[in-house]
């Protein structure tokens, strides 16, 4: 299940019709839609990428010494933008629906496995590329989840 | 080197192993009255052996996951709900979910009161039960 966490933060992002709207591509960049390396100068701003970043297993049971019954995934969300105010946004945005979109998922629902039981998210510095010209910055969240 | 690992020493309770354990221990004590006198040497104290008790405690993870050779969360509360004397051994095994008995090794078994479950339900985490297991009667060596 841990490998598909990146597909639950897509399906959160995508599930913010108003964020679409403000994305040229009117989708997020991910493993399913990925963009070319050597496209990325030339992607229409504002963009979003997510990232699965990787994973670590932990709690070892006996039953199951070797893999362990719930992951540690990293899962990061590059947000670039025209301004510095517009990524500012674009960042919020993106916090607040990955946050609300969690909380209140239906424990019903088939896919509710996919929802991290906790994370810890942290950002990186707003960085700016001359050439494009465009803000960028980069949230790192750190998820747990059931194996 | 011989030292056997932990997942490899188990413990089940009416023939079933309690499922996701993450440790386990067996606590044998033998029980001594005090048995110095005026003659004890130097006041040195002098013990009789007045019998053996012993005890035995799993960990796990709480889970509502059932299978034929397994014991959960649940089935573990509902032994101490009802009271259960069960048999309990401890084992040595391997094997698919480290459930087969290594044939030919030594285990000890005996009837015991599933009489303490403590369930921890931490926000955000795993929740986690230990149960204890008193013994009754003779924990004796098979093989």
């Amino acid at each position: 299940m841990s490998l598909q966490t990146d597909i639950i933060f897509v399906k959160a992002l995508r599930a913010n019709a108003d964020l679409m709207k403000q994305l040229p591509a009117g989708d997020v960049y991910n493993t399913s839609i990925p963009l070319p390396d050597e496209e990325l100068d030339n992607a229409p701003l504002p963009y979003v990428i997510v990232s699965f970043d990787g994973m670590q297993n932990d709690v070892e049971t006996k039953d199951d010494p070797f893999e362990g019954e719930s992951d540690t995934v990293t899962i990061s969300i590059e947000v670039a933008a025209r301004t510095r105010q517009e990524l500012g946004e674009l960042i919020e945005a993106v916090r607040k629906q990955i946050h609300e979109f969690f909380a209140d998922y239906d424990i019903e629902a088939e896919d509710y496995e996919l929802i991290p039981f906790d994370y810890q998210l942290s950002a990186g510095p707003v960085n700016y590329e001359s050439l494009i010209p465009g803000y960028w910055q980069v949230l790192t969240y750190q998820c747990d989840t059931n194996a | 080197m011989g030292v056997i690992k932990g997942q490899n020493l188990r413990i089940t309770v009416g023939g079933k192993f309690v499922a996701f354990a993450t440790s386990c221990t067996v606590h044998v004590s033998q029980n001594l009255e005090e048995s110095s006198t005026k003659d004890s040497t130097n006041a040195a104290a002098e013990q009789t052996p007045t019998g053996i008790s012993w005890d035995m405690s799993c960990d796990a993870l709480y889970s509502v996951d059932t299978d034929a050779t397994g014991v959960n969360g649940f089935q573990a509360l509902d032994l101490v709900l009802g009271m259960s004397r069960v048999q309990v051994e401890f084992e040595q095994t391997a094997g698919a979910k480290n459930r087969v008995p290594v044939t030919g090794a030594v285990k000890y078994s005996g009837y015991a009161y599933v009489n303490d479950i403590s369930v921890t339900a931490g926000n955000r985490a795993n929740t986690t039960y230990t149960i204890q297991l008193t013994g009754d009667g003779e924990l004796s060596k098979n093989s």
